[in-house]
C-alpha cells in the first residue's frame, strides 16, 4: 500500500488476519517481528504507534509550554464556570472555537470522518431545491473542514 | 458548431460519469454513484417529480475529488395564482447539471464548481471556487469562496433573442470549521450575495384595487373575490433591480453514544427589508449494523419585504405602485415541519456500506400571515435513493 505524506493509506479490500507489516522506503525495508492481529483495542497502527506510547509520533507533539498554558487556561475557566456557568456559557463556546478545547490526534478522528459529521449540508438535491423555493432566505449551504484530516 | 444548453448539460454529466472508471481502477480512490427520485406535492396544487443522479470519485489520502450531477424537474402547477388569471394547469421540465472538483494536497486547497440549469424560459449558469486553509494542526479550517451566476429570464416558447432579461449574482462566502474534540465540531459561515438585474416573474400579474377597496381585502381572499374587487389594470410584478442579501450561519455537530446530532441556525437579512431565521436539526442513530435512522426538524420564520402589500391600491393605471409583488415567499410566513430519513446498507457482509438504499419523507406546514388566495400550505416531500460505493 502506498501512503501519502501524512502516512495514511486508503484500501477498500479486506485484510486477512493475522498479517505481517513492513515499511519499504527508498529500497530499504524494515519489518515488524512476528504477525499481528486486531485486539480488543482495535487493529489500527496508531493503537501502539501513538504519543501515548512514545515513538516517532512524539516529535509532532506541541511544546510543553503550550500544554502548561492550556492547563492553566482550563483551570481558570473551570473555577470561573463553576461560579458563573449560565452567564458564561456563550463565552466558553467562543473560547473553544478560538483556541480549541481538546487536541484531537489524527488517529482519533474516526468519529469526525463519519458521513453524518460532514460539516456541509446533508440535504439531497430535491430537498435543497425545496428550501430554495419555499424560503425567502438563502445562504449557509457551504462549509469545509472536519473529517479525517487524512492528508 | 453551436452547443445548446441541454447538450451542454448532457455532456457535462457524461464526462463526469465517464471519469469514474479509470480513477476507480487505481484502487486508492473511492467512487460513489447515487441515484435519487424525489416527489413533491402541496395543497396549492403544485407537484414536482425529480429524478437525479450523481457520481463522485475521490482520494481522501491524495486530497482530490470530482463530482458530476444531473437532475430533471418535472413541475406541474395549478395554484390559485394561476387559476385567478384564467390560465390552465401548466407543466414544465427543468434540467440541471454540474461538475465540481477539488484538490487539497496538504493544508491548502481549492474546490471549484460549475452548474447549468435550463428550462424553456429560464437559463441559469453558475460557477466559482472556494479556497480552504487548514490551521492549528487541522483543528481549524478557514474557507472563502466566490461564485458568479448569470441568469437569462424569458417567456415560454419565445426565443431569448426576442424577449429576455438578465440577472447577475455575485456570491461571497467566508467561514470556518473548528474541531472542538474528537466527537464535536462547530462551523460558522457568512454569505454576501449581490443580485443585479430584473428578477420579476414575467407571468405574475398583481391585482390592483381602488383605495377604499384595498383595505377590505381579507387575508386568503379567494380568486372570485379578488376578480370582482380589483380594478381593470392588472400590471405584471415589478421587483427592485438590485438586492444585497446577507446570511450568517452557525452549526454544531456532535456524535454521542446514541448517534449524531446536527443543529444549524441561519440568520438572514437583505436590502429589500426581509429578515429571516431558519433552524434545522437532524439526529442520526444506528439501529443494528445496517440501518441508520435520521429524524429531522426545520423551522423558518420571516417578515415581509418592505414593499409588500396584501392588496395594492391605485386609482387607475397611472398611479400603480412602482414596486409590487404577489410572491408569497416575499411575504411574512412561518414554516414548521420535519420528517424521517432512513439509510439501509444492503451490501454484502464483507462490505455492507458498498450498497445502500436511502429514503426520506418530510412534511411542512406554512402559514402565510398576509397573503391573498391562500392562508396556509401543507407540503409532502419524499425521496428514494440508491447509493453504491466501490
Amino acid at each position: 500500500m502506498n501512503v501519502n505524506r501524512a502516512g495514511n493509506f486508503l484500501a477498500r479490500t479486506r485484510i486477512t488476519v493475522p498479517y505481517v507489516v513492513k515499511v519499504v522506503q527508498n529500497g530499504k525495508e524494515r519489518a515488524m517481528k512476528g504477525t499481528l492481529e486486531p485486539t480488543a483495542r482495535g487493529g489500527d497502527c496508531n493503537v501502539c504507534h501513538s504519543t501515548k506510547r512514545g515513538g516517532r509520533a512524539r516529535k509532532n507533539r506541541r511544546p510543553v509550554m503550550i500544554d502548561l498554558a492550556r492547563l492553566v487556561y482550563v483551570a481558570i475557566m473551570r473555577s470561573w464556570l463553576v461560579s458563573a456557568l449560565p452567564r458564561l456559557a456563550a463565552v466558553a463556546v467562543l473560547a473553544c472555537v478560538a483556541g480549541g478545547c481538546t487536541r484531537v490526534m489524527p488517529y482519533e478522528r474516526g468519529t469526525l470522518a463519519r458521513p453524518t459529521m460532514a460539516p456541509g449540508s446533508l440535504a439531497g438535491p430535491g430537498e435543497e431545491h425545496l428550501y430554495d423555493v419555499h424560503e425567502g432566505a438563502t445562504g449557509g449551504g457551504t462549509a469545509g473542514g472536519g473529517g479525517c484530516g487524512c492528508n | 458548431m453551436q452547443l445548446s444548453p441541454r447538450g451542454a448539460i448532457v455532456i457535462v454529466a457524461l464526462v463526469s460519469l465517464g471519469w469514474v472508471s479509470p480513477a476507480a481502477a487505481e484502487g486508492t480512490t473511492t467512487t460513489r454513484v447515487k441515484t435519487e427520485v424525489s416527489a413533491y406535492q402541496d395543497t396549492v396544487a403544485v407537484s414536482v417529480l425529480t429524478p437525479a443522479a450523481s457520481a463522485t470519485v475521490e482520494s481522501p489520502t491524495a486530497g482530490w475529488n470530482a463530482t458530476g450531477h444531473y437532475l430533471v424537474d418535472v413541475v406541474s402547477a395549478a395554484s390559485p395564482d394561476i387559476v385567478s388569471t384564467a390560465s390552465p394547469r401548466w407543466t414544465e421540465v427543468r434540467q440541471a447539471g454540474g461538475i465540481s472538483a477539488g484538490y487539497k494536497p496538504g493544508s491548502f486547497g481549492v474546490q471549484g464548481s460549475g452548474n447549468v440549469s435550463y428550462t424553456n424560459d429560464y437559463l441559469s449558469l453558475t460557477g466559482g471556487a472556494r479556497l480552504l486553509l487548514d490551521a492549528d494542526e487541522k483543528h481549524l479550517t478557514l474557507f472563502a469562496g466566490y461564485y458568479f451566476g448569470h441568469d437569462v429570464i424569458g417567456r415560454t416558447d419565445t426565443p431569448f433573442s426576442v424577449f429576455s432579461r438578465t440577472l447577475d449574482t455575485h456570491s461571497i462566502n467566508v467561514g470556518f470549521t473548528r474541531i472542538i474534540n474528537k466527537s464535536t465540531l462547530v462551523g460558522v459561515s457568512a454569505d454576501v450575495i449581490l443580485e443585479r438585474g430584473d428578477q420579476s416573474k414575467p407571468y405574475r400579474y398583481v391585482p390592483i384595487f381602488a383605495p377604499g377597496v384595498a383595505a377590505t381585502i381579507a387575508r386568503g381572499a379567494s380568486p372570485d373575490v379578488i376578480s370582482s374587487s380589483r380594478i381593470a389594470a392588472r400590471p405584471l410584478e415589478q421587483l427592485p433591480l438590485a438586492r444585497e442579501r446577507y446570511a450568517l450561519t452557525g452549526r454544531i455537530l456532535n456524535h454521542g453514544s446514541v448517534g449524531t446530532l446536527r443543529v444549524e441556525e441561519r440568520l438572514y437579512a437583505d436590502t429589500w427589508g426581509l429578515f429571516g431565521s431558519t433552524t434545522d436539526a437532524r439526529f442520526y442513530f444506528d439501529v443494528g449494523r445496517r440501518l441508520e435512522i435520521g429524524p429531522h426538524a426545520r423551522f423558518h420564520a420571516q417578515n415581509a419585504v418592505s414593499f409588500w402589500q396584501r392588496a395594492y391600491s391605485a386609482n387607475g393605471a397611472g398611479d400603480i405602485p412602482a414596486l409590487r409583488t404577489g410572491d408569497r415567499e416575499l411575504g411574512a410566513l412561518l414554516t414548521a415541519g420535519g420528517g424521517l430519513g432512513l439509510r439501509w446498507q444492503i451490501g454484502p457482509a464483507s462490505d455492507p456500506q458498498s450498497l445502500a438504499l436511502t429514503f426520506g419523507a418530510d412534511g411542512y406546514y406554512t402559514s402565510f400571515a398576509d397573503a391573498i388566495y391562500v392562508t396556509d400550505r401543507l407540503t409532502v416531500f419524499s425521496a428514494l435513493g440508491l447509493e453504491a460505493t466501490f
